[in-house]
């Protein structure tokens, strides 16, 4: 799963092997300066074709062959191939065996719970990450700086299914603060709709705190880094020289220099988190895609594997956009072509 | 009355490789109203020098002595007491504006920033002040080059940005180290001439290694060795008449002047030389030389030197 997000994110990994140094990183970008909008796009259609075939070859790779599971047998492979990609087109994207109903349907019963619980924790440990990374920096060396330090990282060294797990037992079951499991309380009816968006959040609370608080650390330290790299530049001098104070000039003078490197890694970095989300919905029973996949994977349910594979695909793809629209928007380097 | 005095002024940082004694009893004063030239080869602590005075130096950095500005001693003052001063009354200018401007703020902006924060104006007044700025620099169409990044500016112009963001608050006191480095000779006089212009009638530090940039625009010289001063003097005795062997092997050393290299290499300054520093690349030097360490001493209505041949 994730060797796919890694492969679709290729162009991230080539940014993580220039990070070490900002100069090396601008001229990385050189070449990006250079591709206008035309060819952004088809690279990323070239990128969707290359996914949808990856999307349909790799389940025909795993043991115990999905061939068994499909009716379409009879078929050769390319047979198969030119089919599933017609069918895409048509928005048909098969039918679940397990669950007997369209994939499409099923999916889309299951999205909005993980739109909320990647969508919440997303906002939250990239926020805090870089705020708490960019205090590091600022007061490297004093107990600040080493007391996000150290609780960062040994957060972020929990492996999300360990972590929920302890959630589950301590904050669930022992002091019974937190429902155990599902998006909301099942059969119960509600008198305002505020009742519903509060049952909702308190299902929430411990999955998207498990997402936030494993994938903190990685933002906080590429922010701590990266800031500290910009806060022994030549400008920053000038701006001390000017009279500014020290915060003003965290805030404004380096933030954003500090950013540039980061952005593309923070799509990464969620791309991780979004195939990290089956873990954490499988330990919290959390009915969305990621759980899906879990089900779909014990079930030999490829047309849905298919289908729940296209998705996460799909929505790192969309997060890699935004991540190069707003790294046009901050450097006017590249803007300017 | 002085702007500017430095008394027994040292600074040391602590490093791996042992202390580096960058500047070494510096005394210096500066009237108001003069236009000083400290000049030495790369290396020698006179950046140091200009930065320990606005105090932007590492927190590691041990500065010793007095610097008493209008009366102050700047050492004395809390951090908070030194932002008031730095931009507003003494401001610098830094070497390298490539790297010494903001690439991803406008070029107006980083001008209009200490306007805003030293004489109280909204964004858009300080914004119109920034444009005037960067017109009394020589930059045309300031109107548009406010909005501009520095990567659209050229080298030459990028110098005259931080010059206009130095004079922005109208400081006591400019700091301008090696503003014409890197630049090719015709934008170098340009902008030779335009710090002559800016700084008339204002007091200036004007760091430098280029005796010619100097020669223009200072009242007084001072030659810095190996984090000590060796020579001051008026601008005109010293290219008359220089006294030290050091200055005039730098002066020798001119491509207008026969392009003759001082022998050997500067000092580290970590491990200096004892006796007179210059001792090991001086023709004159005697077995005195290698053990005492020369005072500076007056030869003549204010031009000192310090170096036993005058003593």
């Amino acid at each position: 799963m994730s060797l796919i997000s890694i492969m679709f994110s290729r162009e991230n990994l080539c940014n993580l092997v220039v990070i070490k140094g900002t100069k090396q990183i601008h001229t990385f970008f050189l070449f990006k300066i250079h591709m206008n909008i035309i060819t952004k796009v088809v690279s990323y259609l070239i990128i969707i074709f290359i996914i949808l075939s990856l999307n349909f070859f790799l389940p025909r790779m795993m043991p115990a062959g999905p061939l068994s599971g499909l009716t379409s047998s009879d078929k050769t492979v390319l047979e198969q191939y030119t089919n599933y990609m017609t069918n895409l087109m048509h928005g048909d994207f098969g039918w679940s065996t397990s669950k007997n109903a369209p994939v499409w349907d099923v999916l889309m019963r299951s999205l909005k719970w993980t739109l909320l619980l990647v969508g919440t924790s997303t906002v939250i440990y990239v926020i805090v990450g870089i705020l708490s990374g960019a205090v590091s920096a600022w007061k490297k060396g004093k107990k600040t700086d080493v007391g996000l330090l150290v609780l960062l990282i040994s957060m972020a060294s929990f492996p999300p299914f360990f972590l929920g797990m302890l959630f589950i037992i301590f904050l669930g079951w022992k002091l019974d603060l937190f429902p155990r499991f599902g998006a909301q309380t099942l059969f119960i009816d509600y008198s305002t709709p505020f009742g519903v968006v509060l049952d909702i959040l308190h299902h929430l609370a411990l999955p998207a705190a498990t997402l936030t608080l494993t994938s903190i650390g990685v933002i906080y330290l590429l922010t701590r880094n990266s800031m500290l790299n910009v806060l022994g530049e030549d400008y920053i001098l000038t701006a001390r020289a000017k009279g500014l104070s020290e915060w003003y000039i965290v805030r404004r003078h380096a933030l954003k220099n500090a950013m540039l490197p980061i952005i593309t890694l923070v799509a990464l970095i969620v791309g991780l988190v979004i195939t990290g989300t089956i873990f954490v919905e499988t330990v919290f029973a959390y009915p969305g895609v990621g759980m899906l996949v879990a089900d779909a994977i014990s079930a030999h349910d490829y047309p849905l594997l298919q289908g729940a594979f296209l998705f996460i695909a799909l929505a790192i793809l969309a997060v890699n956009f935004i991540a190069d629209m707003i790294y046009v928007h901050l450097d006017p380097r590249v803007k300017q072509e | 009355m002085s702007i500017l005095k430095l008394t027994h002024l040292n600074v040391h940082f602590p490093t791996q490789d042992g202390v580096v004694k960058a500047v070494n009893t510096v005394d210096l004063e500066m009237a108001n109203g003069e236009r000083l030239g400290l000049i030495g080869e790369t290396g020698c602590g006179k950046t140091v020098l200009g930065m320990s005075i606005i105090r932007l130096l590492q927190l590691a950095t041990k500065v010793e002595g007095k610097i008493v500005y209008k009366g102050k001693d700047l050492l004395k003052l809390s951090e908070e007491e030194m932002r008031k001063i730095r931009g507003k009354e003494i401001a610098m200018i830094l070497q390298n504006p490539t790297t010494s401007l903001n690439p991803v703020l406008k070029v107006g902006d980083q001008i209009a920033e200490a306007i805003q924060l030293h004489q109280g104006l909204d964004k858009r007044a300080a914004k119109e002040k920034a444009i005037e700025m960067l017109e009394s620099v020589k930059i045309s169409s300031p109107e548009k080059r406010a909005n501009e990044y520095p990567h659209q500016f050229s080298g030459g112009m990028k110098e005259r940005a931080m010059i206009a963001m130095g004079l922005a608050c109208n400081p006591s006191l400019i700091i301008a180290d090696e503003p014409t480095k890197g630049l090719d000779v015709t934008i170098k006089m340009q902008i030779v001439k335009l710090m002559k212009e800016v700084t008339k009638r204002k007091s200036m530090l004007f760091i430098t290694h280029d005796l010619g940039a100097a020669a223009e625009i200072c009242d007084n010289i001072a030659v810095m060795y190996a984090g000590e001063l060796v020579e001051y003097a008026k601008t005109e005795d010293i290219f008359k008449n220089p006294l030290h062997p050091y200055t005039r092997g730098f002066l020798n050393s001119l491509p207008s002047m026969g392009l003759k290299p001082i022998r050997g290499m500067s000092p580290s300054l970590i491990d200096l030389p004892t006796g007179c520093r210059f001792h090991p690349r001086c023709d004159h030097a005697s077995a005195k030389c290698k053990t005492e360490h020369p005072e500076m001493v007056e030869i003549e209505n204010g031009n000192y030197v310090r170096c036993f041949l005058y003593t």
